[in-house]
């Protein structure tokens, strides 16, 4: 008597017939289609395997073509106040940047609440197939994430829409009717046209639970909030503590190798941009930065919403997409980045076609702190000034 | 070239290719759901029904879809991850399981059915024996239960199942060696009975 099988027989059922295949696959197909970015974004997703997720807006290339040269030397640990980025010209190295923006964090006070509640827009480009032009689709994604599990995390997702990304962009557009929907070359063999649109999407409110172990960020491994939130506060041992992780290559795929300054860069950038650390700890992951090597000064630059910045960056030269330059933009003052540009310094493999120099994807974060609640589910913001 | 192509037509792309696929581009999500949609479906549908079935396997995939940069190739196949999703989705609709069970153990097989020497062993017994075994099967905890039908539904491997609960391997072969156990105890005292 094998009961195994004697349950197998019982519980067997006929398959599915195509009507439900079809059914369940269009469910999934919409939720696909609505979301280009992976939703609990957590890292930036182009960084090796990541086709078709790219950015720039014309504000943000013409305001970096204007920024001085970094200027260098300085040295040392001169934290210049947290106006000195700001109010005066005079270009920065990037240790002082970072040391000045880790002053001021250090002394901000810290707070928690319910949910740790961020509003970021995204901006990737594409290149319109058949189109000769580039166009920038924004996004606008606002999280949720509780400060204790056994809640649920919220997220909110809106398209705000595609449009030309230049003023020779939309010159080529206009040649071509000014279309209303633009069918975008989607980077990676074999991979169909995506079709954007100029007009804003509906706003899509999701809840999920957060998985058994409660992981709520990713710093290199999974993290929950109990975890982030203890991280050390002394730059060497954080440095220690995220490093543990590296394993030689990139953050989203094993393949492609990525030295370890890149690897605690895209780290310490998503831990410094988009997560809740202590001010403390925040301060120690501008000092960490300002010791690697591979990070340099680019000057104050504007962000993709207009805002001014110092922006420091690290060079990534990629098999598949050209070489590449993260820019961190930091709002000395706030002792905050603001955001996040990826710069095409030489498009190559499927960034040809861009032009060089321009913005190809950025993140920027229009709020973020704590909040007591989150959305229930009908409400949800309908925010999303995407100008 | 790191070639999604290559991968694709020297055959069966790989579970781990699929995920590097769709963290490209989401939308090739949808490959995941034409290679394990049937599966999850027969599995979800035996333990709650087909209709109940049309719509959780469906939802697996939204869930597996949202929470899809948790999935991890290096720790182990697509497969046993959607059936650990499954099994937590069939968890939420507990009434339904044990009403399914119920309804099993309430249909009584044909007398005829028992002579019939053209059927299969098991088949027979499955069939005349069904109201113990759906009683017994109702009876197990939900832990028990579990492994044993991701085993018996879903033919995961011991290693899969401890992947798909995320628990230890060897809690998997002691919770089905229990629910076998209890399984063929509530069978055993029905022959005793019947001869």
């Amino acid at each position: 008597m094998d009961e195994l099988r004697m349950v197998r027989t019982m519980l067997d059922r006929p398959a599915p017939d195509d009507a439900v295949v079809a059914k369940g696959r269009e469910r999934l197909r919409t939720a696909t289609r609505g979301r280009r970015r992976t939703m609990p974004a957590r890292r930036t997703l182009w960084v090796t395997g990541g086709l078709g997720l790219t950015a720039a807006t014309a504000a943000a290339a013409v305001a970096i073509s204007t920024t001085g040269t970094t200027g260098t030397g300085g040295g040392g640990g001169g934290a210049g106040g947290p106006q000195a980025g700001r109010s005066t010209t005079r270009t920065l190295d990037a240790r002082s940047i970072l040391l000045a923006a880790a002053t001021e964090a250090d002394g901000q006070a810290d707070g928690t609440g319910g949910y740790w509640h961020t509003t970021i827009v995204d901006r990737d480009t594409y290149r319109v197939a058949d189109g000769g032009y580039t166009v920038v689709q924004q996004d606008q994604r606002e999280q949720w994430t509780p400060s204790l599990p056994g809640r649920p995390q919220w997220s909110s997702n809106r398209s705000l829409g595609a449009r030309p990304a230049t003023a020779a962009d939309t010159a080529a557009w206009q040649r071509a009717g000014s279309p209303a929907t633009f069918k975008v070359k989607v980077p990676g063999k074999g991979l169909k046209p995506m079709t954007l649109s100029t007009k804003p999407g509906p706003t899509r409110v999701d809840r999920a639970p957060l998985d058994d172990g409660g992981h709520v960020f990713w710093l290199g491994r999974n993290v929950t909030m109990k975890d982030l939130r203890a991280l050390p506060a002394d730059p060497k041992r954080l440095k220690a503590s995220l490093q543990r992780w590296y394993q030689g290559h990139g953050t989203e795929s094993s393949s492609e190798p990525m030295s370890s300054d890149l690897w605690l860069y895209t780290v310490a950038k998503g831990l410094i941009t988009e997560m809740p650390a202590t001010p403390k700890v925040r301060g120690a992951a501008f000092r960490m930065l300002a010791d690697l090597r591979a990070v340099r000064a680019i000057g104050q630059v504007k962000d993709a919403r207009g805002r001014s910045g110092a922006a420091i960056a690290v060079t990534e030269r990629t098999a598949r997409a050209g070489t590449l330059e993260h820019r961190l933009i930091i709002d000395t003052a706030a002792g905050r980045a603001l955001g996040e540009d990826i710069v095409l310094v030489k498009p190559g493999g499927f960034t040809t076609g861009f032009a060089p120099g321009s913005v190809w994807t950025s993140s920027t974060v229009v709020t973020q702190g704590w909040t007591a609640s989150a959305p229930t589910k009908a409400t949800g913001s309908q925010g999303g000034s995407g100008r | 070239m790191t070639g999604l192509a290559d991968t694709r037509t020297a055959g069966r792309v790989s579970d781990a290719d699929l995920a590097r696929e769709y963290r490209s581009d989401p939308e090739r999500f949808t490959a995941v759901y034409d290679r394990y949609f049937g599966d999850v479906h027969r599995y979800v549908a035996g333990r709650l029904d087909s209709q109940a079935a049309d719509d959780i396997a469906a939802e697996t995939f939204l869930v597996a879809f949202r929470k899809r940069e948790r999935f991890d190739p290096a720790r182990g196949a697509l497969r046993p991850w959607l059936f650990g999703i499954a099994t937590k989705l069939v968890a939420q609709h507990r009434r339904v399981e044990s009403r399914h069970y119920e309804t099993l153990a309430r249909v009584r097989a044909a007398p005829d059915d028992h002579g019939h020497e053209n059927q299969v062993v098991t088949a027979v017994a499955a069939a005349g024996l069904q109201p113990q075994l759906a009683r017994a099967l109702a009876a197990l905890t939900r832990k028990e239960r579990d492994v044993l039908l991701l085993v018996a539904l879903a033919d995961l491997s011991h290693e899969e199942v401890a992947q798909a609960l995320r628990i230890p391997y060897g809690t998997v072969g002691s919770r089905l060696n229990r629910a076998r156990k209890k399984l063929r105890t509530a069978l055993e005292k029905e022959i005793d009975v019947n001869g």
